[in-house]
């Protein structure tokens, strides 16, 4: 069966030969992400199924971003909650405030993220990483507890829209200028659960 | 980079040489490169002139609320924030600098850039564009997500309207629940900053740089 | 089992700044971040809204941000269902995995209007709106979603695979 890039990774990461869209499958998941105001509540969870151990300590990423360096009490003390975790665990992708910097800058900058991959992150733009050829996409913090402990997460196979542009890009227009230009054309609900594919 | 609010599950290019140089050296793991089939099947396949493209701007309160910079009108703004995941990398912060070069930020408009990692901010640093965004009056902050969601950093009061690159325009989204936030590249919002409204590069008469 | 309440009506894209402002993110208590449950939205409906009340909106319900901050503020509030006619993607896989309900039904937002006394069996699937006297259905759940459902959440459901 003839496939689209999105559908070949989700297929060998769920160890099938091809894979339709619609279809629900269980993947493996390759990097899974999570920040100061996501994550308290994915570990919070993964502390009351009764989980001793991340599923493996290079695949789970931790980055305080969205609240510092802290904001406030509060922030300071979700932020606090996170380290210590990364610490107990012995994160290899920790993180602290003076190494890192907001998080779907920081993942391809290091190499954390690479193509081909599986990432998912408990931030609804962790998609970002589609600009590497890999199949990234935002779940909430139980998803996140759920991967932490198992490594995988179900998906739907997602049918596929192709985007495809041509011509030269006019003086001062950049990739935000084609994306807001293309949601303005589809409206915020326009791609209805499908997988975007960009292509000139 | 592709960052959008479509309701879609994932957005995906096509790994290049361009791809290559950029993973190469820093890959922590072994990658791979996949494509489409040629036989693959869409439910829909979309075209666009690119070259019909000018700088957008998304309006209140939708991300999709777009006008090309040529429709936009006259926006007066008080804050420029010039960052975030989806445009606070090296080559966004070169194309602010570029604009805000010899210039001044409006009296009325608060600056902000914000470099998205250390690396970044280190290098632009090194390159001499802190220099440039100090001598226009912007305030230069370390990598956060905070103004992009009304945490802290550039919380928006009742009534005040901001330019940014952030991603989202939702109501209340960088602060008052009756401030606005309108999106756009950094070339518009350096301008808008300068300006103290809405408006593009040209209007400064900036030249832009031949490829 | 069959529940009563208001219905409070919303309109397309009710967002996750407007379900839960971004600004209390730094709360992860449900109690408190109910008491700024779309507030921005209508603060109406922050003062007004009773224990069991249920949410009624238009398409694409809870775009946005991934924070589960919202369908948690939303549950802690006391609502006890949503029925919209369409849900944003990770806002619908929020829901079930923390344990909303959550229901699609293109006729049921058609013929329901803000202040409607609302009674909905989701076992069968069925709103009856009381004050018009019309009954609805709604969208079957999918077979997995309803695995989830049953098991009682994605963690329950990964605890009885035998993954921790």
């Amino acid at each position: 069966m003839e496939m689209t890039i999105t559908q070949k990774i989700l297929a060998d990461h769920a160890g099938l030969e091809e894979v339709h869209p619609g279809q629900l499958i269980n993947a493996k998941v390759d990097i899974a992400l999570g920040n100061d105001i996501t994550a308290p509540i994915s570990i919070e969870k993964f502390r009351e199924a009764g989980a001793k151990k991340v599923f493996d300590k290079d695949r789970l990423v931790l980055i305080p971003d969205h609240f510092a360096p802290n904001k406030d009490i509060k922030s300071a003390e979700n932020c606090k909650l996170m380290r210590e975790f990364a610490l107990e665990q012995e994160i290899t992708e920790y993180y602290e405030v003076g190494q890192a910097g907001i998080e779907h800058a920081l993942l391809p900058e290091q190499g954390i993220v690479v193509p081909g991959d599986l990432v998912v992150g408990a931030d609804s733009h962790t998609c970002t990483y589609g600009a590497l050829g890999a199949f990234s996409t935002g779940v909430g913090s139980t998803d996140l507890a759920a991967v932490m402990i198992t490594g995988e997460l179900w998906f739907k196979v997602p049918e596929t829209i192709k985007l495809v542009y041509s011509g030269r890009l006019n003086p001062w227009v950049g990739g935000k200028d084609i994306v807001l230009y293309t949601i303005g054309k589809m409206g915020v609900d326009g791609a209805l659960y499908a997988s975007m594919e960009f292509t000139s | 980079m592709p960052q959008w609010s479509l309701r879609a599950k994932n957005g995906i290019f096509y790994p290049d040489d361009i791809t290559e140089q950029y993973v190469n050296g820093r890959a922590k793991r072994k990658y791979r490169f996949y494509e489409s089939d040629k036989g693959a099947q869409y439910k829909d396949i979309k075209e666009f002139d690119a070259s019909k493209i000018e700088p957008q701007v998304a309006f209140p309160h939708l991300p999709s609320n777009t006008k090309g910079i040529s429709d936009v009108g006259t926006v007066f703004v008080d804050q420029a924030v010039i960052g975030s995941c989806t445009n606070g990398r090296l080559d966004d912060l070169r194309t602010a600098a570029r604009v805000l070069k010899g210039h001044k930020t409006s009296s009325n408009v608060k600056l902000i850039i914000i470099p998205a990692t250390q690396m970044i901010y280190r290098q632009a640093m090194k390159e001499g564009l802190f220099d440039i965004f100090l001598d226009a009056g912007a305030v230069i902050s370390p990598p956060t997500c905070g103004p992009c969601l009304g945490g802290y950093m550039g919380v928006l009061a009742k009534g005040e309207k901001a330019i940014a690159t952030t991603n989202r325009n939702f109501v209340g989204r960088m602060g008052h629940p009756e401030s606005e936030v309108y999106l756009s590249n950094p070339a518009v919002a350096a301008a808008s900053a300068v300006l103290g409204r809405i408006g593009s590069p040209e209007e400064l008469g900036t030249i832009f740089p031949s490829p | 089992m069959k529940h009563k309440g208001r219905a409070w009506k919303f309109g397309a894209n009710i967002d996750t700044d407007a379900i839960i402002p971004a600004r209390y993110l730094n709360v992860t208590d449900p109690g408190e971040l109910a008491q700024h449950c779309m507030e921005n939205e209508n603060p109406q409906f922050l003062q007004e809204v009773r224990e069991g009340d249920m949410i009624v909106a238009e398409t694409n319900f809870g775009c946005g941000s991934s924070r589960e901050h919202a369908p948690i503020a939303i549950k802690a509030k006391g609502i006890f269902c949503v029925i919209a006619r369409s849900y944003a993607r990770i806002f619908y896989r929020n829901a079930f995995n923390m344990g909303l309900p959550i229901i699609e039904s293109n006729e049921a937002v058609d013929g329901i209007q803000d202040g409607h006394k609302l009674e909905v069996d989701l076992e069968k699937g069925e709103i009856k709106n009381e004050t018009t006297g019309q009954t609805f259905r709604a969208n079957p759940i999918p077979p997995f979603m309803q695995e989830l459902i049953d098991d009682g959440g994605l963690m329950a459901h990964i605890a009885k695979r035998g993954a921790v």
